[in-house]
């Protein structure tokens, strides 16, 4: 369970966002979207405790939260392995073939079998971000913050991690909190979902509400429409 | 014809990633690139301005064998391809100005043009290029950390510009973007391509923009060609994996639009 009550967060005088409240109920998936720099990834970033707000309160039942960060902070002196083994070793305390066997595993999930002794330069993007992905759900959190987990993927790829996503949280029965700009991934991935635009929190209901919307801020972000009124001028 | 790729192939370490290539690129077309990640996209684009040389094959630019070419013969292919990555890349520490004319001052370059730029034919050019991408004069003097995502891509595209090169190679240029602004995005390759009559070459997932701008797209799988042709025969394709691609862009159109814009696509 997530819980947001008048979250506020401002830097150097200016307000990203106020009076934000949200409720993500325990195994729940919501999903956030929004035009670039309107604060998704500073909003995710409160809630995980590594930002503090500037005002509100944040409220997360479970210590054990997974991020899965926008651009993967993978240890690049460590091998594709490595990177697993580390949380691991230092959030679970598993170590030796029972850990060995979980990373296998994982990587096989996430379509990254026989990668092991790589170093994160070696693979591809697309490679990198699944590995972010499995690095993110090896400790297995309750709850899971994804920073655009599909950027950067094939439709296909995005596809699969999406579904990837979706079944591990119904096995785990985690509660997830989603970024992301494809559209797609958000009607895949996400119950309910809610567009952050101009520091407020609009909601737009389920995937097939979202779809249908008369909320023109919503209609216009979702379609990629040229002019609206999300747009006083260029994008 | 004015590029041309014959049988070209590709391997890292086991992985074939183009497996006997070939193919034309039409003057003054825009042609995407498109095929899942790790299948030879980017690294087609990376050969044509000998950035990785191929195992085997040729790759002809305006029908020079660039596969043949050495470091300085290789710069002047360079001049001609103007290559747009994903990310912006600015220079943090310089201005706007500094960004754009950068291509300008160097020694390739001036070489290329027969001599230096006088400094007012530089900052007319750096104005022209910014307009072209519909940004002023005002930010001339901004420092890029304080342009928006959307504006840094712009300038980053105007920088490219600059030496006037006849292709523009860009490599996913609307990945990670939010809707609006990969329409945005999209529509200013078209739009640059027809003005200014450059053979544009985009390397995307982005199916949605392959069917609104380019001419013809081609499909990489497996190291080979699984198609190449006009957007609307692309359509009628029954491979399974183009299929895919097609259906998964039927929910990003508004409701009234989809029927007509993707029919023949099975729901």
């Amino acid at each position: 369970m997530i819980s947001i009550k008048n979250a506020g967060k401002e830097f150097q005088g200016r307000w990203i966002f106020r009076n934000l409240s949200l409720e993500v109920p325990e195994g729940d998936s919501v999903v956030l979207i929004g035009p670039s720099g309107s604060g998704k990834s500073i909003l995710l970033k409160t809630i995980a405790g590594l930002i503090a707000p500037t005002e509100g309160e944040i409220q997360v039942s479970s210590k054990n939260v997974g991020m899965l960060f926008q651009k993967n902070a993978l240890f690049d002196s460590l091998t594709v392995e490595e990177n697993l083994l580390f949380p691991l070793r230092e959030v679970k305390k598993i170590t030796g073939p029972p850990a060995q066997e979980q990373v296998t595993r994982f990587l096989e999930q996430v379509g990254l079998g026989g990668c092991e002794k790589l170093f994160p330069d070696e693979i591809s993007g697309g490679m990198q971000k699944r590995l972010g992905i499995a690095r993110a759900l090896i400790v297995q959190p309750e709850v899971i913050l994804y920073d655009e987990p599909t950027a950067g993927l094939d439709p296909i790829t995005s596809k699969k991690i999406a579904e990837l996503i979706r079944k591990l949280m119904k096995e785990t029965r985690s509660t997830l909190l989603t970024v992301t700009n494809d559209m797609q991934r958000a009607y895949q991935i996400g119950n309910q979902i809610f567009l952050l635009a101009n520091g407020k929190l609009i909601p737009g209901g389920t995937p097939q509400q979202v779809q249908i919307t008369g909320d023109p801020m919503i209609r216009q972000f979702i379609y990629g429409l040229k002019s609206g009124p999300l747009t006083g001028g260029i994008a | 014809m004015s590029i041309r790729f014959e049988q070209v192939s590709k391997s890292f370490g086991s992985k074939r990633v183009l497996d006997g290539v070939s193919f034309e690129v039409e003057r003054g077309e825009i042609l995407f690139i498109l095929g899942r990640s790790g299948m030879g996209k980017s690294v087609t684009l990376k050969q044509m301005i000998g950035l990785l040389k191929p195992d085997s094959g040729h790759i002809y630019v305006d029908h020079q064998d660039v596969t043949q070419l050495d470091e300085n013969q290789l710069a002047r292919v360079r001049q001609k391809c103007g290559m747009v990555f994903q990310h912006p890349a600015l220079l943090d520490s310089l201005t706007v100005y500094e960004n754009i004319a950068f291509g300008l001052k160097t020694v390739q370059f001036i070489r290329s043009a027969g001599g230096a730029l006088p400094e007012e034919e530089i900052k007319r050019r750096v104005i022209e290029k910014l307009a072209l991408v519909h940004l002023g004069p005002e930010i001339l003097d901004r420092l890029p950390s304080e342009l928006s995502y959307g504006m840094q891509k712009r300038v980053s595209l105007a920088r490219t510009l600059a030496p006037n090169p006849s292709y523009l190679l860009f490599d996913e240029p609307t990945t990670g973007l939010d809707p609006i602004t990969t329409n945005a995005v999209n529509d200013l390759i078209h739009d640059l391509s027809r003005k200014l009559q450059v053979t544009s070459l985009v390397v995307s997932h982005d199916m949605a923009c392959a069917l609104k701008i380019a001419d013809r797209i081609l499909v990489l799988d497996h190291g080979k060609i699984l198609a190449h042709t006009s957007n609307e025969l692309l359509k009628l394709s029954q491979e399974p994996l183009i299929q895919d691609f097609l259906s998964e862009t039927l929910a990003l159109l508004p409701p009234e639009e989809r029927f007509d814009s993707l029919a023949g696509v099975r729901q």
